[in-house]
């Protein structure tokens, strides 16, 4: 069964320079206990369309359509994301599904102690007493493996490295068991040893809370360490969708195939890096066809006129190239 | 390789911070007695968490942080905490820095030519033509266009920018260039085209790069000779090849057991370490991995850090397993 079901998401921003088209037509589906990654550049959109399942753009200047966006809950109950009230979907985060995000330290009140930031969500969504609260975050600290919880509790966020606030963050986050955890670059902001310890954390959560992840990263080496299943988007299109370990090996778009190819193995050593030439087009400036076509090594005419549609190549694997890979590869 | 152009002979850099006005300072050893040798034309690797003292190190080299104890020699000078300031500035002359954000490493009110060229300004060239040929020479060669010199630095992108910033490196002949991080702010599919424009421009230039980062990947594939870096402290240090191949730390092995391989097919045992580096505030006389390493002994958490051992040729590594057996 599927936790979420995303057709056709457009999310559009008004700027003082005109519209922005962020996310043109993305679809996403993420089944019960399923661990999906969404990867791409900065700018591609996998971040407004992680914050548009929380409901958490604002219109204006966020305009945000999509044929279908049901998220089901724990009891089957299907919930329209695009229909709540903000007080519905106040119940619905943290209960059902929950984020963290890239840089744990602007999500913390500097105000608050640790300790109180944690009890609210008990207090506010259990109605528990103060002092029950804190025994449960006390308990949800030792759960993320923060040493000396009863002595963070009392700390502030800027006494904390950056690795304990993500546990922190992780400890609000799955306090109550939500069904779906979306994880927004969650180590990007880390120590690479630390960044090992918050993965592991994360899947650890995630299988003995039963939780599907979205996890949304620009870092290939996380996707292959967290997910089963991928989207690759790019100039806010999905590019290419399949599980990962189809991906990481035959990729279907040359898009994915550059971005696999620019991380050299560890194995043997290069003497030059494979690079993908020019930039990521300006969003208000995107090409007339593919979006990848002046910078795909492939590209043609009609790569250069018609946007191509999202095309099924069985087995689950979709691309969004007018070409078969055995077409592509050979030239 | 080259002769070695830059040498540091147990650098050492400490901050003094007071807690409050009256009590003693404490010292906050960011840089403890590190010693390396850098050859001309090749990429001295520098890797290392955040806090582990390797931008510390290079701004210590560049001068924009005072040295505590120690010395390093380059370019015929030997520069120690009481080096005159007229002597500092010959010494850098041939030292310039690629940083790491060129979001705010370049000044938003000048124009790309005015960026590139201010080395020359500083130097006393004060003819606007000249600066701006010299400009126009640069931008060519990292791969920008003519008509870019009259823009102004929000009109780019981060690689652009990172460009410009190493237009600017570049265009007072400097023979050693310090990049610190110089991709990480950068996305993924500009990275190798800022990697091959380095590299490319070594080449052309014959230039030496000292290259501070915390990825071990792009390190391995870049850098001919490198040091591992935990909390001021040079743990490893030797040719790159050798340092993969063979490494002799517990801390060098948990590095790399840390990179994410993108490949499938290919199972890495992954070490974990636990914890998080302990404060460089006043730090015990011990290893300083001591409270993290999976591989701890009474004596690592007892004795000082024993000093560096050859392992073969110039890979030094300092541990007190090293030479124990397992």
């Amino acid at each position: 069964m599927n936790v979420l079901d995303i057709k056709d998401l457009k999310i559009i921003f008004r700027t003082g320079d005109g519209f922005v088209r962020a996310v043109e037509g993305v679809d996403i589906s993420i089944r019960e206990g399923e661990r999906v990654a969404i990867v791409g550049e900065s700018g591609c959109g996998k971040s407004v369309t992680g914050l548009s399942c929380m409901g958490l753009l604002t219109t204006p200047p966020a305009y945000v359509t999509a044929r279908e966006f049901t998220f089901v809950s724990r009891n089957g109950e299907k919930h329209n994301i695009l229909e709540k009230t903000e007080n519905e979907m106040l119940r619905l985060r943290a209960e059902e599904m929950a984020m963290i995000f890239q840089d744990p330290s602007t999500f913390l009140n500097p105000v608050m102690t640790i300790g109180e930031q944690l009890d609210e969500v008990f207090v506010y969504h259990m109605g528990l007493k103060p002092k029950q609260a804190r025994e449960r975050s006390i308990e949800m600290m030792k759960k993320v493996g923060i040493p000396d919880p009863e002595m963070r509790a009392m700390q502030y966020p800027h006494e904390l490295s950056g690795g304990i606030k993500q546990r922190i963050l992780i400890a609000m986050a799955t306090s109550l068991s939500p069904r779906l955890l979306i994880a927004d670059e969650p180590t990007t902001a880390l120590d690479v040893t630390i960044q090992a310890q918050i993965l592991n954390l994360i899947s650890e959560r995630c299988e003995k809370e039963k939780m599907s992840l979205l996890m949304i990263t620009h870092d290939l080496g996380v996707v292959r360490e967290m997910a089963d299943r991928v989207y690759v988007m790019y100039c806010g299109k999905i590019v290419e969708e399949g599980t990962v370990d189809e991906i990481l090996t035959s990729p279907r778009h040359p898009y994915t195939k550059a971005l696999i190819d620019t991380v050299p193995g560890m194995d043997e050593k290069v003497e030059r890096f494979v690079q993908i030439p020019h930039n990521v087009p300006h969003p208000m400036n995107k090409p007339q066809g593919c979006y990848f076509s002046n910078r795909c090594a492939y590209c043609t005419e009609l790569c250069r006129t018609k946007q191509p549609p999202l095309y099924d190549r069985g087995n689950g694997r979709k691309s969004r190239c007018y070409f078969r890979p055995e077409e592509l590869w050979e030239k | 390789m080259g002769e070695i152009i830059l040498k540091t002979n147990d650098l050492t850099v400490d901050f003094k911070i007071k807690k409050n006005l009256f009590g003693k300072p404490s010292r906050l050893s960011a840089v403890q007695n590190v010693n390396l040798e850098i050859r001309k034309g090749e990429i001295y690797g520098l890797v290392g968490e955040s806090g582990c003292g390797k931008t510390t190190l290079a701004n210590a080299i560049l001068g924009f942080v005072p040295i505590t104890s120690g010395s390093f020699e380059a370019f015929g000078h030997t520069v120690t905490a009481s080096t005159k300031p007229a002597e500092w500035r010959e010494v850098r002359r041939h030292m310039q820095t690629v940083f790491q954000d060129p979001y705010s490493s370049l000044n938003t009110r000048f124009t790309v030519w005015q960026i590139i060229s201010e080395p020359l300004y500083i130097r006393g060239e004060r003819d606007e033509r000249v600066l701006r040929e010299r400009a126009a020479a640069m931008v060519e060669k990292v791969g920008l266009s003519l008509r870019d010199l009259d823009r102004y630095v929000f009109e780019f992108s981060g690689g652009q920018r990172q460009r410009i910033a190493i237009a600017r490196a570049l265009i007072a002949d400097a023979e050693l260039i310090i990049c610190d991080e110089p991709t990480s702010a950068l996305d993924v599919s500009v990275h190798s085209q800022i990697c091959n424009l380095l590299l490319d421009l070594r080449e052309e230039f014959g230039l030496t790069y000292l290259f501070i980062s915390h990825n071990l990947s792009l390190i391995k594939h870049i850098t001919d000779h490198m040091s591992v870096m935990y909390l001021g402290e040079v743990m490893e240090s030797g040719a790159t090849d050798d340092i993969f191949a063979n490494p002799q730390t517990p801390y060098t092995e948990a590095l790399m057991s840390a990179i994410l391989e993108v490949n499938p097919s290919k199972e890495r045992e992954r070490i974990i370490l636990t914890g998080e580096a302990r404060s460089p505030i006043d730090p015990p006389d011990i290893c300083r991995f001591a409270n993290r390493c999976p591989r701890v002994c009474d004596m690592c958490r007892n004795a000082p850090l024993p000093a560096a051992v050859s392992i073969g040729g110039d890979h030094m590594a300092r541990c007190h397993l090293i030479g124990k057996g397992e």
